[in-house]
Parts: C-alpha cells; structure tokens; sequence
C-alpha cells in the first residue's frame, strides 16, 4: 500500500520516509516523499547519516552522500558567478571527467545522461533544451501552463513541446536497461512550471533508503536549483515517488537503523536546545 | 607561486616529474575546474595551511586533464574511492604512485 511522506527539507523528509519503513518493517510500494524546500537540510541529520555510512565503507556499495548525489547534479562544476558561461562551464567540465569518472561508472551516470542522451551516432544534452523550453513558455509570460506528462521521452522531440509547462527528463532506456537492481533505478523526471515556480517529480524503480535516498534527494535537489535559476524562475517543490522503496533491513540489521533514527532525532533535538540557550 | 607550499617535496617519478611539479600542475588543473587564478587558488592553499579540500569530481577532472598531459591513465578503478580524493595532499600522493 502506498503512502506519502511531506517534511519541509531533504533531511527530516528523508528521516520521516526511513522510519515509516522501519515502522512497516519492510519493503514497501509507491513511497511518495514530497519536499517543499528541496535544497535545504538540516545538518545534524546530514551528519548522522554520514557517519553511519563512514562507519560501513568496508562495504564499497555503500557510498558517502556527496558522492551519490554527484551522480545526479555535480555541484563542484557549476559555478553561477560564470554567469552565461556558467553552463558551458559545467558541460565541458563533466565531459572532461567522464573518461574517469567511467571507470568507477561504467554505466555512465545520471547527469551523463542529462547533458549527453546516447543516441545513435550522437548526443543530446537534455538540460540545455528543458532550459531553452522553459525560457520559451517565461518568455511568452506564461508562468503557469498545461501539464505534459512524458512516459519515457524522446529529447528530440523538443519543438512539439515548446508551449508545454511539463517537460521530461529521461533516464532510463527502454529495450536497453532491463536489469532488475542497480543502475538506472531512476526511470523519469518530469518539470512542471506552476506561478513562475519550477516543480520536479522524479519516479524511481528501486529505491535503496541508506544507501541512496539522500544522496538522490540531494542531487535531484540541485539539479532542480540549477534548472529553475539558468531558466530565470523559482525553485518549486521536489516529489519523489518510490515505486519499490527498501529500508535495507536485511543488509544493515533492524536495531542499527532504529540507532540511526534515534540520533539524527537526538541530534535535532540537541540542536534546537542549544539555539534555544 | 607561494615558495613556502613546496618545501617538503622532493621525490621524483619515473616520468622525471617532482612531487612539488606534481603538485604545481594539479593547482593548475583545480584552478581551472574552479574557474579562477591560479595565483588566487594557491594564496587560499598557503592561508589554509599548505592543502585544500577537493570535491570528488573536481579531482576527476583534473586527473583527467593531468592524463592528456601525460598520456597516460593515472589513476585505477581502485584509486577513485572518494576518501582518496579529498584534498590536494591525498590526490597528490594518488597520482605519484601511477606516473
């Protein structure tokens, strides 16, 4: 059965979602966590989570948050005083990384599939034409506009789409990823301009909670925070719908994430009483 | 160049290249991920007391850009763990174990 988790940050919307599944005590379907501030965090639990993973890095699938949320949005690269080179910027950059970055990735990663789409004999950098589209319907001072919901698009497809206030971003190749865990577990992101304000859904297939939901949320976070400022509007609201969302329980022991819980919920606490003094 | 940044280096790779040349070219490299002088770059290295933290994939880029330079791979699959790659020192040490 589904649910939906709604907190104010990434890291109590991550928390809140991790212990629904720890009070199902299981894998559950269609876990939809909707974060209304999705480039804030409180750090006390950013903190927390990073030390259990330290603690577990014996285990190489078990990755540091910034390094998973570089995956999706590699914030190094992207230097905004660029101004207008900014974007060139970070796709010269990230095209320069790829060859290493390829030897720990051998899929590639999600921002490669962002900025270079593989098709056959060519590439299409999907952000730059959602930035380009996104200009068009602002330009056209339409700051809301019609819904478009794209299942698994086609990114040449972007002159039919100029007028629309939903875009997608696809990820996930049909015909071509079809294995049943890893890479890419995220299948589709889909952008809807509302009020001037840039909203993102992002839908994934499998979804591990310790080792990367909040890298993801991270990620998608920034990815959402770099579209809604190259496209000139607000950043908006992040949904992030798991259709498979797994607590890990197997792999990391039930008592050891109720611990986790218990000290990211600590440590809020204990920052508060100190800004409290 | 702060002098006062290369004063404990002095081994050399089998590609004739000195840890403090080494050193020099990754500065090079990062200041051009980061967008900024390199003398600039260097002045906040010697304030934060000879090193600085690097993001993951700042250091991919410029191992990346190092290999071009010397056209050969200079980090492994096993080199790339993101603990190796945090700060100037540690990519450093990376790379000289590979040239």
């Amino acid at each position: 059965m589904g649910a939906i988790v709604s907190e104010e940050n990434t890291s109590t919307s991550w928390l809140n979602a991790l212990e629904f599944l720890l009070e199902k005590g299981r894998d559950v379907v269609n876990l939809a966590v909707l974060i209304h501030k999705p480039v804030e965090e409180d750090q006390t639990i950013r903190q927390a989570l990073d030390k259990f993973i330290a603690d577990r890095r014996a285990d190489r699938s078990v990755e540091p948050v910034s390094t998973v949320a570089n995956t999706i949005f590699p914030i190094a690269l992207y230097i905004p005083r660029l101004g207008p080179d900014a974007r060139k910027h970070l796709y010269d950059m990230s095209e320069l990384a790829r060859p290493v970055s390829r030897r720990r990735n051998r899929c590639g990663t999600y921002f490669e599939r962002l900025v270079a789409w593989p098709l056959e004999g060519e590439t299409i950098n999907q952000l730059e034409k959602t930035i380009t589209r996104i200009r068009r319907v602002l330009e056209r001072d339409r700051r809301t506009n019609n819904s478009l919901e794209l299942g698994v698009s086609d990114p040449r497809d972007d002159e039919s789409f100029a007028d629309a206030g939903s875009v997608g971003l696809a990820v996930y190749r049909p015909g071509r990823d079809n294995r049943i865990m890893g890479f890419p577990c995220l299948s589709h992101i889909s952008l809807s301009l509302m009020d001037g304000n840039l909203h993102m859904t992002a839908v994934y297939r499998n979804h591990e909670f310790i080792r990367r939901a909040y890298g993801n949320y991270l990620g998608l976070g920034r990815l959402l925070s770099f579209l809604a400022r190259e496209s000139g509007c607000q950043i908006g609201e992040l949904m992030c719908i798991s259709s498979h969302a797994d607590p890990e329980i197997r792999r990391f022991g039930y008592s050891s994430l109720r611990n986790l819980v218990e000290e990211c919920r600590r440590s809020i606490t204990s920052a508060a009483e100190n800004l409290a003094n | 160049m702060a002098d006062n940044v290369h004063q404990t280096y002095g081994s050399v790779t089998a590609a004739g290249v000195t840890q403090s040349q080494l050193r020099a070219r990754i500065v090079a490299g990062l200041a051009q991920v980061r967008a900024m002088e390199e003398q600039d770059l260097w002045n906040e290295i010697v304030q934060a007391g000879g090193d600085c933290q690097m993001d993951s994939k700042e250091t991919e880029v410029v191992i990346s850009i190092l290999e071009h330079e010397f056209d050969r791979e200079l980090a492994k699959v096993e080199d790339l763990e993101p603990e190796q790659m945090t700060t100037l020192s540690a990519v450093t040490n990376l790379i000289m174990a590979r040239l």
